[in-house]
C-alpha cells in the first residue's frame, strides 16, 4: 500500500502518539490508527478534549490501560502540566497542543476539498515500523536507566530451544488437569444429542450409533510476576526470557514490579528484539526499592480480582528483598493462596531467600525453586507435581 | 445525533450514563464498532444495551455466553424435530420424495439464534453478548468473523449477510482474559462503581418513591461498605434493591439501630463469608461514617 501523497503534520502528531502508546503496551495497529484519525475528523474544534474520550475507547483494551490512559495523554498532549519527566518512552512530541491539532486537520481537510483520505493523513506506514520510531528516540529515559542491561537478543536459538523444551512437559502436565464435571470420572460419556439427530439423518433419521461429546481441555490460567528491582539487575533478563516463553507457549500472563506492577503479556507476546527497551519503557520511572506486599496486593485487586481461581498458578521471580512489612507481604501471599491457587516462588539464589518476608510467608508458598541457569528449569514441570494430581 | 444528545436518550430510559460511557455509545453508532464493556458484575453493563435499545427504539436480541455455549445455540440450528416429522408426513402421504431435501434444508427449517436475528433483522437491531468471558475460545473465534465481516454462512443455504448493521455490546466480569483480537475490534469500555453524586442520580431516578435523605445516606453507606474488603462488593443493582426494601420498612433514613441494618443487609451481602464478617460493631461505624459524609455536603452536590 505504498503512497505518495503527502503526510499532514496533525497524522504524524497523532501516530506519535500512537507510538507513545505502543511503548506502554498499548495495542495499536492500522485499524486503531485509522479509527483514531476517523473520529478527529468528526469532533468539533471547541470539544477537542473529547478526543481523549473517544480516543480512550479506541486505544484501550483492558482495565489497566484504561486506568493508566489518562495519565499518558496528559503527559503527551499536555506536557507542561506534569509535574517531573513524563516522557518514558524517548518518543519526541513537537510544537502543537491538541486543540491546534484538530483545527489544523479540519484546515487540511478543507484544502482538500473534503476529501481525507487515509492515504493523505498517512496512513502508510512503510518506513514507520520500529526502525523509524527508534530514530526518534533521542534521549529515552529507558535507554539511560536501563536496569536490564543484557539483552534479548543476545540469546542464541539453542538457548530459546533449551528452553523451550523445559516448558513443554509443564504443558503436558497442566493440559492432563481435569476441569471439575468430568473428574469424577474422565472416562465417562457424555452424549451430544444434535450431533446425533445431524448423523441420523443421513440414515433416513434413525439414530443408528450416538455421538459422544468430547472432552475439553481447559488450561489453567498462569500468572508470572518477575521483580525488576535494582537487587535483580543482573537475572532479570534471564527471568524475564523465562517468563516471554511460558506467555508464548502457555499463554501466561507476565507482569513487572518493583515499586509498581505493570503487566507487558503483550509485549512479550511479539518477538520483537526491542522487547527489552519497552520493558523498560514500562518500568521507567518506577523509583527505588522494592515493594513485594503492595505489588501482590494490586496484581490481586486491580489485574486478578475475578480472573484466580482454585486451579490457577502464581509464579513469583524474585529474590524476595522488600521494603514493605514483612506481615504485609505474608498477608498479601496468604490472600492469593486463599483463592486457592498454587504460588511457586523462583529465586535466583541457590539457597532460599532468607529476608524477612520470605521466613514469614515460607508456609504459604507453595514451593521454592532455585533458577541460576537454564539447566535448573529442567524441574520446573516438576513443581507442584502433588497440585496436578 | 451528538454524544450528549445520547446521554439525554439514555437518561430518559432511566440509565443514568456519564459523559464517557455515552461518547462511547455515541462512537459505536458512528463508527459501526462494537463495544466492549468490562466491570464488576452489578455496575450496569447489561443494561446499558437494555438502555440503547430502548432509546433508539430498536430491538434487542440478547446471547448470554456460558461455558458449553456453541454455534447451534448462538447462531442457528436446524429444527432436526421438525424435518424427521416432515420426512415421516411425506412418506405417509405417499407424496413423491422428489425435492424433499431442499425443502428440508430452507428458511423454514432453521431456527435463528441471537446472532442470526440481530444480523438478518430488517431494522438496525442491538444484539447483546452478556459475559463473552464465560464462552470459549473457539467461540470468540467465530464472533470476530461474525462481528468483522456481518455475515454468517449456511452451508447448506449459503452465506446470509447482514441487511443492517446491529449496535453490538460485548459485556465481561474479568473472569478469562479475552483474546487480543476481539479486544481490537471494539471500542473497549471499564465500569467502575459509580461515584457517590452519580449513584444518588441514579437511585433518585430508579427509586423516586425513596426520600432523598435515605437516598444520600445509603449511597453514602455503600461507598464505604465497597471499600471493606469484601468477598464480593455490591453494585448498583444491590443499592436499589437495599433501598428499595428499606422504603418498604417505612424508613425516611438509614435506621439508628444497627441490628435492624444488619437485618436487611442481606440485599446488599451476598456471600457467607461476607454476611458473617460484618458485625453489628462494622455497622455502626460505616452508618456514622456515612451520616458524617451527609453533613459535610459529600452527596449535597447532586442535589
Amino acid at each position: 500500500m505504498a503512497t505518495t501523497a503527502p503526510i499532514s503534520q496533525p497524522a504524524i502528531q497523532i501516530r506519535g502518539f500512537a507510538s507513545y502508546l505502543r511503548d506502554h503496551g498499548f495495542l495499536i495497529g492500522l485499524a486503531e490508527l485509522d479509527a483514531m484519525l476517523h473520529v478527529s475528523l468528526l469532533i468539533n474544534i471547541e470539544q477537542s478534549r473529547l478526543l481523549k474520550t473517544c480516543w480512550k475507547g479506541i486505544v484501550c483494551s483492558s482495565s489497566g490501560q484504561w486506568r493508566k490512559y489518562p495519565d499518558l495523554f496528559e503527559a503527551y498532549w499536555y506536557p507542561h502540566k506534569v509535574r517531573g519527566s513524563s516522557k518514558t518512552s524517548g518518543v519526541e512530541r513537537k510544537g502543537k497542543t491538541l486543540k491546534q491539532l484538530v483545527q489544523d486537520m479540519h484546515a487540511s481537510m478543507e484544502q482538500q476539498g473534503g476529501k481525507q483520505t487515509d492515504a493523505s493523513i498517512g496512513l502508510n506506514f512503510e518506513g514507520q515500523g520500529e526502525d523509524s520510531a527508534s530514530n526518534q528516540k533521542s534521549q529515552g529515559g529507558a535507554s539511560r536507566t536501563d536496569p536490564l542491561h543484557k539483552d534479548f537478543k543476545q540469546w542464541l536459538p539453542e538457548e530459546i530451544h533449551q528452553l523451550e523444551s523445559y516448558i513443554t512437559p509443564l504443558e503436558q502436565r497442566l493440559k492432563r488437569k481435569l476441569i471439575r464435571r468430568w473428574r469424577k470420572s474422565h472416562l465417562a460419556k457424555r452424549i451430544d444429542l444434535p450431533k446425533s439427530m445431524r448423523q441420523g439423518m443421513a440414515t433416513g433419521g434413525e439414530i443408528i450409533k450416538l455421538q459422544m461429546k468430547k472432552r475439553s481441555d481447559i488450561l489453567p490460567r498462569i500468572y508470572v510476576l518477575v521483580d525488576v528491582s535494582k537487587s535483580m539487575e543482573s537475572h532479570a533478563p534471564f527471568f524475564l526470557r523465562i517468563a516471554r516463553a511460558l506467555c508464548q507457549m502457555l499463554h501466561a500472563r507476565v507482569f513487572v514490579f518493583h515499586t509498581r506492577l505493570a503487566e507487558i503479556s503483550s509485549l512479550m507476546k511479539n518477538n520483537s528484539g526491542r522487547v527489552q527497551e519497552k520493558i523498560n519503557a514500562v518500568t521507567f520511572g518506577f523509583g527505588g526499592g522494592t515493594k513485594i506486599a503492595s505489588n501482590m496486593e494490586s496484581f490481586l485487586k486491580i489485574y486478578a480480582k475475578r480472573a484466580l481461581g482454585r486451579k490457577d498458578i502464581v509464579y513469583i521471580l524474585s529474590d524476595g528483598y522488600d521494603t514493605d512489612p514483612a506481615e504485609q507481604t505474608r498477608d498479601a501471599i496468604k490472600a492469593i493462596r486463599n483463592r486457592g491457587a498454587a504460588l511457586y516462588w523462583l529465586h535466583p539464589t541457590k539457597d532460599i531467600p532468607r529476608s524477612e518476608a520470605i521466613e514469614l510467608s515460607k508456609q504459604y508458598i507453595n514451593e521454592f525453586m532455585s533458577v541460576d541457569n537454564l539447566k535448573s528449569l529442567e524441574k520446573l514441570a516438576d513443581l507442584g507435581h502433588q497440585t496436578f494430581h | 445525533m451528538k454524544p450528549a444528545e445520547i446521554g439525554r436518550l439514555l437518561t430518559a430510559t432511566g440509565y443514568i450514563a456519564d459523559a464517557e460511557l455515552s461518547t462511547l455509545v455515541w462512537m459505536g453508532l458512528t463508527i459501526d464498532r462494537p463495544l466492549l464493556l468490562e466491570g464488576e458484575a452489578g455496575v450496569g453493563k447489561t443494561a446499558i444495551a437494555q438502555a440503547v435499545a430502548t432509546a433508539l427504539k430498536r430491538p434487542l436480541f440478547r446471547l448470554q455466553c456460558h461455558e458449553s455455549l456453541d454455534l447451534n445455540q448462538a447462531v442457528y440450528e436446524w429444527n432436526y424435530s421438525r424435518q424427521l416429522l416432515e420426512i415421516r408426513l411425506r412418506e405417509a402421504e405417499q407424496k413423491g420424495l422428489a425435492g424433499l431435501r431442499d425443502d428440508l434444508f430452507s428458511k423454514e427449517f432453521l431456527l435463528q439464534r441471537p446472532l442470526m436475528q440481530a444480523i438478518t433483522s430488517e431494522q438496525p437491531a442491538v444484539l447483546l453478548i452478556d459475559e463473552i468471558d464465560r464462552a470459549d475460545e473457539a467461540f470468540e473465534a467465530y464472533l470476530l468473523e461474525a462481528l468483522g465481516e456481518y455475515q454468517i454462512s449456511v452451508p447448506e443455504l449459503g452465506t446470509i449477510r447482514a441487511t443492517t448493521h446491529p449496535f453490538v455490546v460485548l459485556t465481561s466480569n474479568g473472569t478469562r482474559d479475552l483474546s487480543d483480537a476481539l479486544r481490537r475490534r471494539c471500542l473497549y469500555h471499564y465500569m467502575d462503581y459509580p461515584s457517590q453524586p452519580r449513584e444518588i442520580e441514579i437511585v433518585k431516578a430508579l427509586v423516586p418513591e425513596a426520600n432523598l435523605e435515605l437516598v444520600q445516606q445509603a449511597v453514602s453507606f455503600v461507598q464505604k461498605l465497597r471499600k471493606q474488603d469484601l468477598e464480593k462488593t455490591p453494585g448498583i443493582a444491590e443499592t436499589l434493591d437495599w433501598i428499595r426494601v428499606l422504603c418498604a420498612m417505612g424508613q425516611t433514613s438509614i435506621p439508628d439501630d444497627p441490628a435492624l441494618i444488619l437485618a436487611s443487609l442481606s440485599s446488599l451481602l451476598k456471600t457467607r463469608s461476607d454476611q458473617w464478617q460484618m458485625g453489628t460493631e462494622l455497622v455502626a461505624k460505616l452508618q456514622s461514617d456515612s451520616k458524617v459524609g451527609i453533613d459535610v455536603g459529600v452527596a449535597g452536590q447532586s442535589k
